[in-house]
């Protein structure tokens, strides 16, 4: 630098940008709470004639730019039928929620699941809300509507509570997780407080100082609160699981092919690649229960022990030991310390019964 | 309701060009058709002078309104009348550091301006606060009756450091406040910009001819991109905006050619358009 200043801009400006961001916090807690009583509102009132309605043909599946992505990736078949013969019967009963896109289009925030039946059964026209949202507004919508709906499957829970999360707090979502259960973990090892959290986390320079307040954790608490859950139990039951489920699992999930649970059984079985797709598709196929699942995995895991000692187990134990004494040969301070020469002794003596039980075979 | 927007311009630095912008921007405004009041909330009346007007007695001053039995009877004068009939002041002065600590005594301190404005609207188009140069009670007031907040800078450290600190205070004014809908920050001015003779302004604008390290603090504009709020073009400094002020006139006035009357503009171009999308 030519010039010398003690105190660069992004200095000056932090404090400004905490408050800022605490300020946001509070402004989306109350427009999500505003938007909660509008969307309880909108399902329960019948529609009206008031309702505006749209040409089926105006509207699309909401687009964003990258880094945000719909929470909702699969459309049931039969949730899509079930759905399709009930508008049949009474018609469309809640309007959906779009915002107005610069091409004409209606883009949905709200109601997907509705529009696609619509097409499917030739409706031209649908009742609407438009409403001009920013991207992120429209996400969090999305994501709020559907969580209230609550018929997302698991992973798609997780993945909308993650991404709201990250929204609200503007952090990534890869680096949510990790910040989830440093918080978890410091409350059920230590039971520490909030403001102990922050203080150990600002200590942790490189990563979370500047994410989070204490306003940000307790917005954090009130985002699961909302949702009937908490950030330790989400941490413990779902994160964990969800970060070492393997893709094929995850997609399973999410393609509503399998339960959470039963995924999850199948993922802590530690089965090999192979063995796993075996029995994701069986279980997928004959609908199997988790009670059958678990048998499988014993029979299967039973077997693959079986195997093992069939497979020249001898050679493998004489490998271990050999290596083991390769080791050790050279390495001096093992024969020089006194606290290993019982040990020393010990194998010494059971080399000679082994020997001598040797000096017995034909 | 009237479609009004209401505008404080804040800094938390003197001599930064609040009053300046106040002026100008406004007489831009009324240029564009609109009328406007400016309400001049420093008490070193620096918006009397600006507009070429004498020190209004004590009592037709806006002192007047900040006291609890106002009666809806603004003190309002007229402004350059032989060159426009859109633009109304409303004068403060030295009397503004005794409304200041009266203030305190009442019960909607922060709000009294936002309660007096709801009860005796204005028929005004926009209302500019020309704020006092460091944060006092004035300045919630202003912030509590206002829509957006426009902050002009002198990109100096000193500054920069200042403005980041009313940023801060504006943040939690609206959390403490509870300010419902908030006012928004419609942007910086930087203002009396020297790119020539002042290496702090060339870093601090992000104009240094020197090469870009990685060690190089951000600039304020980068700061603002970030914070996602607006800068404005800069006003380069320039002797002849001050000439204009002494002898009381908007500069469009003074010199129609003055390159800084651009900048006014562009300003005064994005308050309509937040008007026009409020209706």
């Amino acid at each position: 630098m030519a010039r010398h200043s003690s105190r660069p801009v992004s200095t000056m400006f932090a404090a400004a940008q905490t408050s800022q961001l605490e300020t946001q916090i509070v402004q989306k807690d109350e427009e999500i709470n505003a938007l909660k009583s509008q969307l309880v509102a909108l399902a329960n009132t019948p529609i009206s004639s008031s309702v505006q309605r749209y040409l089926t043909a105006d509207f699309i599946a909401l687009r964003l730019p990258d880094g945000l992505t719909q929470p909702r990736k699969y459309f049931d078949r039969l949730a899509l039928d079930k759905l399709k013969t009930s508008i049949q019967k009474v018609g469309i009963q809640e309007p959906l929620l779009v915002r107005p896109a610069d091409d004409g289009k209606l883009e949905i925030i709200s109601g997907e699941r509705r529009w696609r039946s619509a097409m499917e059964l030739g409706l031209t026209q649908l009742p609407a809300l438009v409403k001009e949202l920013s991207d992120e507004e429209a996400l969090e919508i999305a994501l709020v509507a559907n969580l209230m709906r609550e018929d997302l499957n698991l992973v798609e829970e997780s993945d909308s509570i993650i991404a709201l999360i990250a929204l609200r707090l503007k952090i990534s979502r890869d680096r949510l997780p990790s910040i989830l259960f440093k918080i978890k973990n410091l409350r059920s090892r230590y039971r520490y407080t909030n403001t102990e959290i922050l203080a150990v986390m600002t200590e942790d320079k490189a990563e979370n100082s500047r994410i989070l307040s204490k306003e940000a954790i307790a917005d954090i608490d009130a985002i699961f609160a909302e949702f009937s859950m908490t950030l330790e139990s989400f941490a413990a039951n779902r994160l964990t699981a969800l970060q070492k489920m393997p893709e094929s699992l995850l997609e399973a999930v999410r393609q509503g092919k399998v339960g959470f649970s039963k995924a999850d059984t199948i993922r802590k079985a530690g089965l090999s690649e192979q063995a796993l797709s075996l029995l994701l598709e069986e279980a997928v196929t004959a609908d199997l229960t988790k009670q059958e699942i678990r048998t499988k995995i014993q029979a299967l895991k039973a077997r693959s022990q079986l195997l093992e000692k069939a497979e020249e187990p001898e050679k493998q134990i004489r490998d271990r030991i050999h290596a083991s004494y390769q080791r050790l040969r050279t390495n001096q301070k093992v024969w020089e310390t006194p606290k290993l020469q019982k040990h020393l002794r010990q194998m010494e003596k059971l080399l000679q019964s082994i020997s001598e039980a040797a000096a017995q075979l034909p | 309701m009237p479609k009004q927007l209401r505008i404080a311009v804040m800094s938390n630095a003197g001599g930064s060009g609040k009053s300046t912008l106040t002026v100008n921007v406004g007489y831009e405004l009324a240029a564009q058709g609109y009328s406007v009041a400016l309400f001049g909330l420093d008490p070193n009346g620096s918006l009397t002078l600006f507009c070429g007007l004498p020190d209004p007695p004590v009592e037709d001053t806006l002192n007047r309104v900040f006291q609890k039995d106002f009666d809806g009877n603004w003190p309002l004068f007229n402004c350059w009348s032989e060159k426009t009939s859109r633009v109304q002041v409303c004068l403060g002065g030295l009397i503004m550091t005794e409304a200041a600590q009266r203030l305190v005594l009442l019960d909607r301190k922060a709000y009294i301006l936002a309660d007096h404005l709801e009860d005796y609207p204005l028929p005004h188009d926009f209302i500019l606060f020309d704020c006092p140069g460091t944060i006092d009670m004035l300045h919630s007031a202003a912030l509590t009756a206002s829509n957006y907040v426009l902050i002009p800078i002198q990109p100096d450290d000193k500054d920069i450091d200042g403005a980041a600190k009313l940023l801060e205070w504006i943040f939690d004014s609206i959390r403490t406040l509870r300010l419902k809908p908030a006012p928004e920050i419609m942007g910086f001015v930087p203002n009396r910009v020297r790119l020539g003779d002042r290496a702090q302004h060339r870093d601090n604008m992000g104009l240094s001819n020197r090469e870009k390290t990685a060690q190089d603090p951000p600039s304020l504009p980068d700061m603002l991109a970030a914070m996602k709020i607006h800068c404005f073009s800069l006003i380069k400094d320039s002797a002849e905006i001050g000439n204009a002020a002494s002898i009381g006139l908007p500069l469009k006035s003074y010199r129609p050619a003055h390159a800084a009357n651009k900048n006014f503009k562009e300003i005064a171009r994005v308050i309509q358009k937040k008007l026009s999308s409020q209706s």
